[in-house]
């Protein structure tokens, strides 16, 4: 996979193109800033764009804004977006339109590096992946609560799975059941919540957090 | 040092004139003030006499002390109540829009707040003001009521008087003003009488405006105290700040990164000799430098995050909230943004509570309040927790969270409150004013 790489921290840069490099990516480019993020994605067409969120000049939510705008320059760019804090309502700008090929994750998750490989892949792919802690933030929030609070323990990790963008039989496995129960909790969430069932995970991911920021 | 920051209700500003629907315009005459001076009068009669007896005992009981104290106290209470009534009665009768003079709070607790209070009343222009303002109006009214019941009564007695002389013996060697001279006085005095009764009430309204509004030097002082003290706030907010943040990096990360060094050291020694023993020990280093990247986000959490500058409160919360290890509810209710100093300050008010919860409450759940009164234009944050209580503000060294979180909210003019009786539940409350 071809793949251009955003931050400001050489070390952290580094580190990251050695981890891709070394499981058979090509980082095609790795830039300090977003403006030169921009003009990277715009020639060399990556298959995927990993960016910091916080970036000169200002250091506040460069990495957010050049997210959008690539993702609504090119809708078919996967974009991974990598921070030190992650913060839901980031998130929840950018999946606002659509969570095709979109990534939002903790930099610490790039130390586990077989699952930062995966949500590489998955991201790449054109698939979802949100960080847990997105996920847990919107919960705390106390809207939509009295539906929630229906959902056993047991959903409500399934739930977050999901938001993860897991397939059913990923939930499965995180969660030691069978697929036959993973799909059963799933049912039922959706029943409880109100959600029309759907078969695409990124389709579901979208019901999922839609449903939660409401 | 006094904290001025004053809960007290009836320190808020009385409404302006235009603002309040009963009284459109100031009104100085008319059928209401006029009733007002003759039930003053009447009611002085027999008020004006108590408070002074008081006064009179406790001066002349000085020896004994404890006379003079009761007796100051309850003058004390008595004029503050005494104010309290004649402010609502001027606003009812006039409506001036009298603002109320700013009341010093002593920053004590307990009894010897109660005496200083007390010290601070009877030393501010305010209470003494308020004290001359009760009897002049009073000597004022009866004065005025007096005068004009005199006039009644001699224009209904004058020319009775008149009539019964004239028609008396020559010999009783009586004599009066003729009887028509009488009712013309008698006329005259009556057409006295309305008049003092219609506008001597303007003279109140003279009176209370003189006497019970706030002084520009009283302002002004005031101001210069309350600033002084948010200052003094700000300082040592500040330092306990830094000594917190120092802690807390001490505490959990420098042990953490200590930790993994040694680990990795000791890896090295084994990588040749003990192949699956420097992988356990790498693997080890690898959660120890995972856990101490989560310990330093969450000392960094604590002190500015980026998202409070960029987006606000509300959406800065979700994660301080989140990372609460007690289950914790958060309510928001802010329809808009609020000035950068006040967000900053509820903001450390939640992620400092909330870690205090899961390092002292012991608790099973949490709630978060943070709700914009927009008719008060004051910010409230409420936290509440179910653990085992008895937080309070301390000046001991070792529990610097409650009193940083007070001088930080001192340093912005607001309130800070703690309730946590012994058994629980604890519920810590900031008031932030937002003025802009």
């Amino acid at each position: 996979m071809r793949v251009v790489i955003a931050e400001d921290s050489a070390l952290l840069r580094a580190g990251i193109e050695r981890i891709l490099t070394d499981a058979g990516h090509d980082v095609v480019a790795g830039v300090p800033d977003a403006t030169n993020l921009l003009r990277l994605v715009n020639e060399k067409r990556p298959d995927l764009a990993i960016l910091d969120v916080r970036m000169p000049p200002t250091f506040t939510d460069e990495g957010i804004r050049a997210a959008a705008l690539l993702r609504s320059q090119n809708p078919e760019s996967p974009v991974l977006v990598l921070s030190h804090y992650v913060e839901e309502r980031y998130a929840a700008d950018l999946i606002a339109s659509d969570t095709k090929g979109f990534g939002y994750l903790l930099k610490d998750r790039v130390a586990d590096v077989p699952a930062f490989l995966d949500a590489v892949e998955v991201v790449g792919g054109g698939g979802t992946v949100l960080d847990p802690e997105v996920v847990s933030q919107i919960l705390v929030r106390s809207h939509r609560r009295s539906a929630l609070d229906e959902l056993t323990p047991r959903e409500r990790e399934v739930l977050q799975l999901m938001a993860e963008g897991k397939t059913n039989s990923a939930i499965a496995a995180a969660l030691f059941i069978s697929v036959g129960s993973a799909e059963k909790h799933i049912a039922s969430i959706f029943t409880k919540l109100g959600l029309a069932p759907d078969e695409s995970e990124n389709r579901r991911v979208l019901a999922v957090l839609r449903y939660l920021e409401s | 040092m006094v904290a001025v920051t004053d809960t007290n209700p009836d320190t808020t500003p009385a409404p302006a004139a235009a603002d309040a629907p009963a009284s459109a315009a100031p009104r100085n005459i008319g059928v209401v003030p006029t009733a007002s001076l003759l039930t003053g009068a009447a009611i002085a009669t027999v008020w004006f006499w108590i408070p002074l007896t008081i006064l009179i005992i406790g001066v002349s009981s000085i020896p004994s002390g404890i006379g003079f104290a009761l007796s100051a106290v309850v003058f004390i209470y008595l004029m503050r109540g005494v104010e309290h009534v004649e402010r609502l009665r001027s606003e009812a009768v006039f409506g001036l829009g009298i603002g109320v003079p700013p009341r010093r709070i002593s920053p004590y607790a307990g009894f010897q707040r109660w005496l200083h209070q007390l010290w601070l009343d009877i030393s501010s222009a305010r209470f003494w003001k308020a004290t001359a303002h009760h009897y002049l109006r009073m000597l004022y009214d009866m004065l005025a009521a007096g005068t004009a019941l005199a006039l009644l009564a001699y224009a209904f007695l004058g020319p009775a008087a008149a009539i019964a002389i004239q028609q008396s013996d020559a010999d009783a060697g009586l004599s009066f003003m003729s009887p028509p001279l009488a009712f013309l006085s008698a006329v005259v005095a009556v057409v006295g009488a309305v008049v003092i009764l219609t506008f001597a009430p303007a003279v109140d309204a003279l009176i209370d405006r003189w006497l019970l509004s706030p002084s520009p030097t009283a302002a002004l002082q005031y101001q210069v105290s309350a600033l002084a003290d948010a200052r003094q706030g700000a300082v040592s907010s500040a330092q306990t700040e830094r000594h917190r943040i120092e802690r807390d990096l001490h505490d959990s990360v420098q042990p953490r990164l200590v930790s993994l060094a040694m680990t990795i050291g000791l890896a090295q020694t084994k990588l040749d000799t003990d192949l699956p023993a420097a992988k356990q020990l790498i693997a080890e280093a690898h959660d120890d430098a995972k856990s101490a990247l989560v310990e330093l986000r969450n000392v960094v959490r604590g002190i500015a995050p980026t998202i409070l500058s960029d987006r606000g409160l509300d959406a800065a919360l979700s994660a301080v909230v989140q990372r609460s290890a007690v289950p914790t509810t958060l309510n928001v209710y802010l329809p808009r943004r609020l000035p950068d100093e006040v967000e900053s300050v509820a903001y450390f008010v939640v992620a400092e509570t909330v870690t205090n919860i899961a390092k002292h409450a012991q608790a099973t759940q949490a709630v978060v309040t943070v709700r914009l009164d927009e008719a008060a234009n004051q910010l409230h944050v409420t936290v509440f927790d179910d653990g085992r209580g008895g937080a309070s503000i301390t000046t001991d060294e070792n529990a610097t969270g409650l009193r940083g979180l007070e001088e930080r909210v001192r340093a912005a003019h607001g309130t800070f409150t703690v309730s946590s009786p012994a058994t629980g539940p604890t519920i810590i409350t900031a008031v932030l004013p937002c003025a802009s």
